[in-house]
């Protein structure tokens, strides 16, 4: 038998053969994190850069001439990338682009996902029980709650999952939260809390810089559902006796605003604030001068949920004919009219963006329906819907369980 | 279309896989069974051919930008098998030092290639080619199986020329033994 004799009978080794299913799916699901985070690095300055380079040498690479005058070239570019590069970072953008990362609690996990490409992802280690998780409006920064014996603990840290530290380390917590909300400078967190072997219904604020807390509303009232207004100076809420009122950030100054509210949900630039209330529907209230007024349109049924957009110019409300719904999700001027509607079967609203690039909504097709629901972005002129997490297999979605327990993108929640 | 279409578009197609998960997990469905099989039929181990499937895809990603789009996605996916495979034979060779238990494993054959039914043929070739040491069943599978020069398999598993030649001829003559029983024929 000679060499080519032997070759030949190798050849016949080279047999085409199927992997294993099971195991395909399987190593799908390993490399998926892989993949996105060479998009997340192919999005960020360097890897466009690495981009950019690579189409270079596809289109040039050839001849020797060739490749001498494409080494000055890159040389020359490189050069300018590196000046852009350290001119750059010094104002980069956070992760997530404009609209930055949306932080979402989801079968235990947190995540970050990144919305241009639902690219996700996992900020904690597995098995770490975390609630009330928001993120700042400027985009680098969540504070979530976690689960540490008796209560419940407050920490922060960047959205790309460094720098996890302990604020507000006296506080033990307990109990739901209404939405935690950011200061619009991004430095301080309001929440209304259960104090474990204390009140019921404060409401704190965190300096997450110094990492220091103090109570603003007294130890007699009960409170919930706080948010700032847009010049960061005061904090509006609910008393259990539903009176919106506000105060002053430093705990001073507090006045009675509206009776028989609900939470409130945003604050204007003129001084509205919105709320709402099961049995009212949609209303918001003047500061300055107490006034009142309904901005629902009854027409479509009991509005609910409003969210004013960050720049002001749109309101975002869902209205149902029933509580138990469904929900539609409209978009009006800030006092209601010309309302539209942008979106059906809305289980929640989630409010906007901090950019006011999108409204975000957990959308529960119809049971009889093929399609699987999950979390939604769209545009408020209602293009650019995304599905950018479907329903876990598990999830069976109600009223009560959205099946993403928590969720954060630099704006008040309604 | 052109040439340089051609290139940009198989570059855009690598691109958009790994832009989208849904785009991504298509992609691997359509490109994975010609690297699983290339590198079952030249480790012989499922178990192994899995495990370097999974590391060359993960390679690929990682030097997503060195795939230029002059060749098919998987002939790019098979090159990076390639040296996953020639880093697993020096890695086996290596092992086998360490233990020093590098002894060649002959089968006892006494039929004749000729006598045997198709089945049986290529059971012989896949048990002749299982004798071989690592490091000569990979000079072999890459000149015999991939075409490559002697000097470019030699540069996969790190030898010289030489080297490679020699370890070439002592892995046709080692599968000529195995295969043909002992006189070689």
């Amino acid at each position: 038998m000679n060499d080519q004799q032997v070759d030949r009978l190798v050849q016949q080794l080279d047999i085409a053969a199927t992997p294993n299913s099971e195991w395909v799916n399987a190593s799908i699901a390993r490399l998926l994190p892989t993949a996105r985070q060479a998009r997340r690095r192919d999005a960020s300055p360097l890897g466009r850069a690495e981009l950019v380079l690579a189409g270079l040498r596809r289109l040039l690479w050839g001849s020797g001439s060739r490749r001498t005058l494409l080494s000055i070239a890159v040389g020359l570019l490189l050069t300018g990338m590196l000046g852009t590069y350290l001119v750059g970072t010094s104002n980069r953008e956070p992760a997530g682009g404009q609209t930055g990362l949306l932080v979402v609690v989801t079968n235990g996990k947190l995540e970050a996902i990144d919305v241009r490409d639902s690219s996700t992802i996992e900020l904690l280690p597995p098995g770490t029980v975390v609630s009330a998780v928001s993120r700042s409006p400027d985009g680098r920064l969540l504070a979530f709650r976690i689960r540490e014996g008796s209560g419940d603990h407050y920490e922060v840290m960047a959205t790309d999952g460094t720098g996890r530290r302990p604020v507000a380390t006296d506080l033990t917590v307990d109990g739901e939260s209404c939405h935690d909300v950011w200061s619009p400078d991004s430095r301080f967190l309001v929440t209304g809390v259960d104090v474990v072997g204390g009140n019921k219904g404060r409401i704190v604020v965190i300096d997450v810089s110094s990492g220091e807390a103090r109570f603003v509303t007294p130890q007699t009232e009960q409170a919930g559902c706080p948010i700032w207004s847009p010049d960061g100076q005061w904090i509006a809420y609910t008393t259990s006796d539903l009176v919106l009122e506000r105060v002053r950030a430093d705990g001073t100054g507090s006045e009675r605003l509206a009776t028989d509210a609900g939470g409130a949900t945003s604050w204007s630039d003129d001084g509205w604030i919105y709320w709402d209330n099961p049995d009212r529907g949609v209303n918001r209230t003047q500061v300055e001068t107490r006034k009142t007024g309904t901005v629902s349109d009854p027409r479509f049924g009991t509005g609910h949920a409003p969210a004013l957009a960050p720049d002001g110019t749109q309101l975002a409300v869902i209205y149902g004919v029933q509580r138990s719904g469904p929900w539609h999700l409209y978009v009006s001027a800030p006092d209601g009219s010309d309302a539209h509607r942008l979106a059906s079967d809305v289980l929640i609203f989630d409010g906007w963006s901090a950019d006011g690039q999108y409204l975000l909504f957990v959308w529960a097709p119809p049971p009889d329906s093929v399609e699987t629901g999950g979390l939604v972005a769209l545009k408020p002129d209602g293009t650019g819907r995304r599905l950018i997490r479907r329903f876990d297999a598990t999830c069976r979605p109600t009223d009560d369980s959205s099946c993403f327990r928590d969720i954060g993108w630099g704006q008040s929640r309604p | 279309v052109t040439a340089v279409s051609k290139v940009a578009g198989a570059v855009d197609e690598l691109h958009a896989a790994l832009a989208d998960d849904a785009v991504f997990e298509a992609w691997y469905r359509r490109t994975v069974p010609t690297v699983y099989s290339y590198l079952l039929a030249r480790c012989r181990s499922a178990e192994l051919a899995e495990e370097l499937t999974q590391e060359t895809y993960a390679a690929a990603i990682a030097r997503r930008h060195s795939y230029d789009g002059r060749s098919e996605a998987t002939t790019w996916l098979c090159g990076i098998a390639r040296h996953k495979l020639a880093d697993h034979f020096r890695a086996t060779e290596r092992g086998d030092r360490r233990r020093i238990r590098l002894e060649v494993r002959e089968i006892e054959l006494t039929a004749r290639s000729s006598e045997r039914s198709g089945y049986d043929e290529h059971l012989s070739i896949v048990e002749a080619f299982e004798t071989l040491p690592p490091l000569q069943r990979a000079v072999l599978t890459f000149v015999a199986l991939d075409g490559l020069s002697v000097a470019e398999a030699g540069r996969l598993v790190g030898k010289s020329h030489p080297a490679a030649q020699s370890l070439l001829q002592r892995a046709r003559e080692g599968f000529r033994r195995s295969f043909g029983g002992e006189d070689g024929t």
